[in-house]
Order: C-alpha cells, then structure tokens, then sequence
C-alpha cells in the first residue's frame, strides 16, 4: 500500500466514523422510543426539521446560544409531541401508535410547507465549519471531527446515564420489559417522558450537526436521515441501544466505503448495495444483529 | 387486606373470570389452584393492575385498586412475581433490584433494602455484577422475588413460582415462601403444582375455567388432587375424566 492510498484510506475511514457516528445518533433517538413505547417513531425526522429551522432563525447568534436553543428547542418539541400525540393512545394498540407517527409526522411536516413554504432556506453556517485541517497528512474537515467527536462524548454520557442513574437503568428496564418495569413501580409517565426528552437532545444534536454539513433547511430535510436512522435501529435489534449504535455506525462505514471502491459505473446504484446488505443481514439473523430470542432457562 | 368480590374478566367475547371472589387476611399464604388455563395468572394481572376488569371490586386495605396503573399499585404495597420470572436478563442482577427501587428513598435506604434481600437469596450475592440472563432458572425465580420484596411490599403475588424448575429449585424456592410467611409476609400464591400448594399454604382456593370455590384442607383432598378429580370431576367407573 502506497503512502497516497494509505492517506486515502485514513480519509475515508474518518469520514465513515463521522457519518456512522451521525447515524448512530438517529438511531439511537428512534431506539429510546422503541424501547419503552414499542413503536417506530416516524416523526423522529420532523424533530431534526424542527432543529433546522430554529438553527435558521438562530445561526447569528453566539455559537453556543445557537446550539443550545436548538437543542433545547428539539426536546421541548419532543416532549410536546409526546404529551399531545403519544400519551393519549398509550394504551393502544401498536397499529394505533404507528398510524399516529405518521399523522404527527405528515402534520408537522405540512405545518412547515404553510408557515415557512417548500423551497429550502439556506443556513449561514459560519465560515471556516467546513474547511480541512491537516493532521499527519490527511485533510479532514472540521465538521467531520466535530461530528465524530461530539458521539463519542454523547455515547459515553448517555452511557454513564443509563448505567449509573436509577433513571437510566429504569429506561433499559423498560425498553427490555415496559410492562414488568411497571410491576415494579417504575412510573412509566416519567420513563416516557425521559425517553422522548433523550430523544429530542439527540434529535437536536443531529439537526446541528447535519445542518451545518447540508447548510440548507427544508420540511423534508430530516427525512432521509431519519430513514437511514430506522434502518440502523432494525439492523441493531430494535430493542438493543448499543445495536442501534452499532447499526448506525454499520451504514456510515458500509456508505463511505461503496462511495470510495464502487466501480463508476455502479455508484448510482449504492443505495441498492446498502439495502441489499441490510436484506442480506436480516435473512441470516431475523432479529438483528443484538436483538435476543427470548429463550427460557430452566 | 385483599378482598376480591365478583371479579369478571373478558378478554373480547371470552371469559377468563367469572364473578370470582377471594379474600387474603393479614399474614397469611393463600394459595389457588387450577389446570392451564383457569384464570390464575389473569386473576393476579387484575389485582396488580395488568389488567382491568370487566366487573367487580378489588380493594386492598379498603381502597379500591380497580383502573389503577401497576406502579401506582406497587406504592400501595402489592408487588407481583410473574409467570416465568421476566427477569431483565440483559440487565446484570445489581441492576434488576435497583430497578425495583423506585419507592425507596436515598442511597441509604435502597443498599440496606438491598442487602437485607441478599440476607434471603444469598447466591445472588455472588452473581451481582452478572446479567440475570445468565443465571440458571432456579436463580432467576430467585431474583424474581427479591426483586419484588425491594418495594417492601404489604401483599406479595407469585405466579406459578415452580413452572419450569427442576424438582431441587422448586425446593428451595417454596422454602424461601415459608421463610417470607413466617417473617409476617401475606403471600397470594397461585400454583398448578396443587399437591405442593396445598402443603405451603393457610387456605386454598381452586379455579376452574374461570370461577372459583374456596376448599377445605381435608387430607382428602391430597387424594382427590393426584387422581386428578379435584379439576376434571369424577367418571362413572370412578376415575378422572379425561
């Protein structure tokens, strides 16, 4: 291996990391509400929307006044959605809940065509976010580390939260068992709430993240990252965090690397490639990568 | 303390209860039986608020828990062990008693509830820091109670606490009841394992398809209990109906 295809393939393995490590994010968010509410949350893409359009509004600002009223905005909409839309058909079943994903997705989404029109807005993301920094030879862009940086210091505080609060280790009770959490006097309002606020930072970090990449906002914006972030969760186990995590950052990589060796000819069709792997995967191990069969020891 | 009057379950057009009443006094273990199927484990769903029924009354220490939500039940003092344990087994067994500690207050307070259930299950001492989907059924069945003893509850429910064990592990888990009895627990145990539930308990209750009656505990009915009439009735050639 050449010095040239040796820097290449540090590139590329930076920008995998970086979009796995986006992705993951997603799917993560999709995760945490799947866990304790057995549902995929299809609105989980408008959470990003809504991120990209408050960015807009706030991009002038300070960068972290920007950041934290996006975040901070994402997870009050979370919240919301799951007060007004969620927790009247809790009790419901699963069909219900999905259908009301949809609807709150659909309703969010034309709520944005009225109020801020189809044609997408541009961000201006500040100067300098997007340019390369030289590090042993290999040009990565800022965005690209702050992106990979920024999941790994997220994975590993939601980690020591899910591990070490009694809040957290509720959550993964509840995303195993919701029902028997319950039986053991876990309030499952609070569990929810919790799930979707989680949710809603994760979604609002994601919004930053990919915005200042796109640097454009439209209400569709959050949809293929949200879809990417499904198909993690499906690849990871549904129920399992850490599958969701890995799943994510099984797409980023599995990404990057049909855009880089992909003959010419056959780069169109690399989504094909990816789904086909993702088929391919689901046929050898139904329940996902992490997902457990549910056997009974005696 | 429990008192269930004219319980009726439906699920859709199907009846799993039909006007069935128990009562649970103050320290005691109440046992009910029946073949697959009776109603047992619907029945303890209903009181821990799995389930809301169709009709009836449950109330507990003269309160009305009927349409209220499981964790709400647990803080009035009912703690339910399941039917096969549900265990979290991706959790490690710290984590499964922790989870149970919603209605505890403080560090303190949850360590020293902690250790006090260690004291009863001493093996999960030594298996803290392992998944509970690791431990062998016996140990889970374990788990599975101190995990609800956590609460502290006033009223404990078992569901078929021997389904799925080894004879030994049956053992050594009834033994664990009789020692929670003795300490002044009131137990409502419903076991298909008749002839064992008739030996551990004060009073005994049996479902079948759905109603119940409360038995004596005649020695007979050890016998009507093995020859199986005590469910199925008696033939004309007097053995059980197939």
């Amino acid at each position: 291996m050449t010095l040239a295809d040796t820097t290449l393939f540090l590139q590329d393995l930076i920008n995998a990391l970086s979009l796995g490590g986006l992705y993951a994010l997603v799917a993560l968010g999709v995760a945490l509400i799947f866990g304790v509410m057995g549902f995929i949350n299809f609105a989980h893409g408008e959470l990003i929307m809504v991120g990209g359009y408050v960015l807009l509004y706030v991009v002038s600002q300070n960068h972290a006044v920007a950041i934290l009223a996006t975040v901070g905005a994402v997870v009050v909409a979370a919240l919301l959605m799951e007060r007004v839309a969620f927790r009247p058909v809790r009790n419901a079943d699963p069909t219900t809940l999905l259908i009301t994903s949809f609807a709150v997705s659909y309703l969010i989404q034309n709520i944005a065509f009225l109020t801020v029109g189809s044609v997408g807005k541009f961000v201006a993301i500040p100067a300098g976010v997007s340019d390369s920094v030289s590090i042993g030879g290999v040009d990565v862009t800022k965005i690209a580390i702050a992106q990979f940086s920024v999941t790994i210091v997220l994975l590993v505080l939601l980690w020591l939260f899910m591990k070490n609060t009694l809040i957290g280790v509720q959550m993964r009770a509840a995303a195993e068992d919701f029902g028997m959490a319950r039986f053991l006097g876990v309030p499952g309002n609070r569990v929810i709430a919790y799930a979707f606020g989680l949710s809603g930072l994760l979604a609002g970090v994601v919004s930053v993240l990919y915005i200042a990449q796109t640097t454009a906002v439209t209400p569709t914006v959050g949809l293929a990252p949200a879809l990417v972030g499904f198909v993690a969760t499906v690849i990871g186990g549904m129920r399992s965090l850490v599958g969701a995590v890995i799943g994510g950052f099984f797409l980023g990589i599995l990404s990057v690397a049909l855009d880089s060796y992909l003959p010419g000819n056959l780069e169109l069709y690399r989504d094909a490639f990816i789904y086909g792997a993702v088929i391919a995967l689901l046929i050898l191990r139904p329940q996902g990568l992490f997902g457990g069969r549910g056997g009974v020891r005696v | 303390m429990l008192l269930v009057e004219g319980l009726h379950v439906y699920y859709g057009q199907i009846a799993a209860l039909r006007d069935v009443s128990l009562r649970v006094d103050e320290g005691e273990l109440v046992g009910v039986i029946g073949p697959n199927g009776a109603g047992k484990s619907t029945l303890l769903l209903a009181v821990a608020g799995g389930i809301r029924p169709t009709a009836g009354k449950i109330t507990f220490n003269g309160h009305s828990v009927v349409g209220m939500a499981p964790d709400a039940i647990v803080k009035r003092g009912i703690s339910l062990v399941p039917e096969g344990r549900r265990i979290f087994g991706t959790l490690t067994v710290a984590e499964n008693l922790k989870v149970a500690s919603s209605t505890r207050h403080g560090r303190e307070e949850i360590s020293r509830d902690v250790e006090h259930v260690l004291e009863l299950f001493p093996i999960l001492s030594t298996y803290l820091r392992k998944p509970a989907g690791e431990l062998s059924g016996g140990e889970q069945q374990q788990l599975a109670i101190a995990r609800a003893l956590i609460a502290k509850p006033k009223l404990l429910l078992v569901d078929e606490p021997s389904l799925g064990l080894a004879p030994i592990l049956v053992d050594r888990v009834f033994e664990v009841l009789e020692e929670l009895h003795k300490q002044g627990m009131t137990i409502l145990v419903v076991e298909q394992n008749a002839v064992r539930a008739h030996a551990l308990t004060d009073r005994l209750y049996v479902l079948r398809t759905g109603r119940i009656e409360l038995l004596d505990k005649d020695p007979r009915l050890i016998h009507a209990i093995e020859s199986g009439e005590l469910y199925f009735g008696r033939t004309d050639n007097g053995g059980p109906n197939p």
